[in-house]
């Protein structure tokens, strides 16, 4: 079976991954937008919202006034990547040759050599394959072929699985592909259809010379690859196997001490091997199996350190601060550590660095915020495009600081304070504001509307001056009722 | 005591402050109603980064920091970590701990206003210890009512805020306590600050 290449196409992986997250929105036309904006662009579009003429391109605002049912999110590209990861390891299960296509985030290229007498036929496999991608709650399809590019080109045009039977076949059944289908340069892709050529044998049937020189490299290359010119040898992907330790306590125990006690071994035997395999880990996965499993299992904890470590110690720190406020519905009768592999940061010492502190020393404090309170303690502020005050910030789980870099500024500004929950005031027979003390000035009113896309939000801001000398910051809602939303300090 | 030291330009605050104020240690600013404390936070912030280092604002997880006013006043959002921690009394103290062991930052704002925080003054003690070690200042931002935090606090003090003319305000320090050895005449005094747009 030499010379034989499968290729497991995921469509739209974005949309798939936030129809896989937003399990509500399954019956509802859907779009991945690039922001959580009103003015943001669409990036995917499903069928439905394709229906409704919605397209990628177009502003969200515009797609909600086609489609009022329309649900859109964003999707961040690290989401993408893990699910990528994900289907890496899941399709490793298959065989143990894969390739993650690096230009299209939902191709994956299989090796199927070797493995028709363990499953009896290529058709078999390829329906395992396939069955992988379903049981991810993924759609997508599986063709096994001879060359890359004609059998992703067949997969665009299929659901299911498909075993071509020869070469001939192939590249018949791929020059049926449509070019809209095939993800081509937006350029190249328009240029062909004004050319009447529609299909990919249209494409293939242009010299390829006249392709490069017309449309450029890129275009030649596309031209190569579909015509099952270009074989390029199989690159795949080493996926590290994780590293586990396990350790029986006997008698069970819940003292957090005695448990750190025993985690700190396996953590050293952990070290060991990966340091046997010139890796450091990535992150460390603890599972305490409970005495009482029909109640709690099992209590399974995360730890992510600044960076790819071999440090014990700085990990048995993490553990213990995750550790020191929990409290076990039971004791604890099995230990568990999984390392996640990493590769160790081989960065070169920087001899004239210019920062005082030690960057790397503020990406441990991270580290153990995070290991003490959870991966949301350890915030950066990013500002937002917004007008309600409470949108105009939010807060990103930080993993590193940057050198900071303040702007000069040519004078300085009264800070204010924002409660995160509006706290209603009284209001007097004219409709002011009552506080303790008094209110002596009232300045305004500031309008601010947001959020008319959703839910529309109006308020009137002033601001208010206490008679001890509080300055605060206050609001009325369209009701007339007002509410301290913060005070300047 | 009130000490004011003249009106000087806003931009002469990181100079005058670091003259002024012990350079490490715990400094606690009182957020009395008329005073500014969050804005003299945000200044030690500043001059923390202006000094290229790192700076780290610990609060609740429903603290009531604004960053687009940190931003506006020149603080370089980037390099500002923001530790939200659950409301338990121990919570703030640990978090500061956390960060203040890894030497790694200038300044450490932790706001305690409305807080609960442990009893005892062990943690005042540790606090202090650590942000002495690290060249740090531990900048602890408490409400009136509560009181001192303890005698641990080498330096309390109160930023007054005062109307120069419409729009302009001047900071000038109101010191409660004063065991740190700093000069107080040399504290920070009035400066031109604008408020907030709309702020008459």
């Amino acid at each position: 079976m030499s010379g034989r290449i499968a290729c497991a196409d995921v469509p739209a992986l974005p949309l798939q991954l936030l129809a896989r997250e937003r399990k509500g929105w399954r019956d509802a036309p859907l779009v991945v937008v690039e922001a959580d904006a009103p003015e943001a662009k669409i990036l995917w579009a499903d069928a439905r919202a394709r229906a409704c003429s919605v397209r990628p391109g177009m502003r969200y605002a515009s797609a909600l006034a086609l489609c009022r049912e329309l649900r859109a999110a964003p999707v961040a590209a690290e989401a993408v990547e893990a699910l990528r990861v994900e289907l890496l390891a899941a399709l490793s299960a298959r065989t143990p040759r894969v390739e993650p296509d690096a230009a299209r985030p939902g191709v994956f290229w299989l090796d199927p050599a070797g493995l028709v007498p363990l499953f009896g036929a290529l058709d078999a496999w390829a329906i395992h394959v396939h069955d992988t991608l379903t049981d991810l709650e993924l759609t997508g399809a599986v063709v096994v072929g001879f060359s890359r590019l004609p059998c992703w080109a067949i997969t665009r045009g299929i659901d299911g699985v498909l075993v071509l039977s020869s070469p001939e076949e192939e590249a018949a059944r791929a020059g049926r592909a449509r070019v809209v289908d095939l993800d081509l340069p937006a350029e190249l892709c328009e240029a062909l259809l004004a050319l009447d050529v529609t299909t990919l044998a249209g494409f293939l049937a242009l010299p390829r010379g006249e392709v490069g020189v017309r449309f450029g490299p890129v275009a030649s290359r596309l031209h190569a690859g579909f015509a099952g010119a270009l074989q390029v040898p199989m690159q795949p992907a080493h996926l590290e196997p994780p590293v586990v330790v396990e350790a029986e306590l006997e008698p069970p125990d819940d003292d957090v001490h005695r448990l750190l006690f025993c985690i700190k071994g396996g953590i050293h035997a952990l070290m060991a091997e990966l340091g046997r395999r010139a890796l450091a880990l990535g992150a460390l996965e603890l599972t305490l199996e409970l005495e009482r499993p029909n109640r709690t299992p099992h209590h399974r904890e995360r730890l992510e350190p600044a960076q790819p470590t071999r440090d014990a110690l700085a990990l048995l720190e993490l553990v213990r601060l995750r550790l020191a406020d929990r409290r076990l519905p039971a004791r604890v009768e099995r230990v568990a550590l999984r390392a996640e592999p990493a590769r160790l940061d081989g960065r070169q010492l920087e001899l004239f660095a210019g920062r005082r502190r030690d960057p790397d020393a503020a990406a441990r404090a991270i580290a153990r915020l995070r290991a003490a309170f959870g991966p949301h303690a350890a915030a950066r502020a990013v500002l937002r495009d917004a007008w309600l005050p409470e949108h105009r910030f939010a807060y990103e789980p930080a993993a590193a600081l940057e050198a900071p870099a303040p702007e000069p500024r040519e004078k300085g500004t009264l800070v204010r304070r924002l409660f995160a929950a509006p706290a209603p005031l009284p209001s007097d027979r004219s409709g002011r504001p009552r506080t303790t003390p008094p209110l002596v000035a009232l300045s305004g009113p500031y309008r601010i509307q947001g959020g008319w896309w959703e839910q529309e939000t109006l308020r009137d801001y002033f601001f208010g001056e206490r008679a001890d000398g509080a300055l605060l910051w206050l609001y009325r809602a369209p009701s007339g009722g007002w509410f301290l939303h913060g005070d300047v300090d | 005591m009130v000490l004011a030291t003249g009106l000087v330009r806003a931009l002469d605050l990181p100079v005058r402050a670091r003259r002024a104020l012990p350079p490490d240690g715990l400094l606690e600013l009182v957020r009395a109603p008329g005073a500014a404390a969050t804005t003299l936070a945000v200044e030690l912030v500043l001059e923390s980064q202006r000094a290229g280092d790192p700076a780290a604002w610990i609060q609740r997880e429903d603290g009531a920091l604004f960053p687009p006013d940190l931003a506006a006043a020149g603080v370089d959002l980037e390099a500002l970590l923001v530790a939200r921690v659950p409301a338990s009394h121990a919570s703030l103290p640990k978090a500061a701990e956390l960060v203040l062991r890894s030497g790694a930052f200038g300044v450490v704002v932790i706001d305690a206003d409305g807080a609960a925080l442990p009893r005892g003054e062990a943690w005042l003690g540790r606090l202090g210890a650590l942000a002495r070690e690290h060249a740090c200042r531990c900048v602890l931002l408490t409400a009136p009512a509560e009181g001192s935090l303890g005698p641990l606090i080498p330096l309390r003090l109160a930023a007054a805020r005062r109307r120069l003319w419409p729009g302009r305000f001047a900071l000038s320090a109101e010191v409660h306590k004063d065991k740190s050895g700093a000069r107080p005449e040399r504290l920070p005094g009035p400066l031109v600050y604008a408020g907030p747009p709309g702020l008459p």
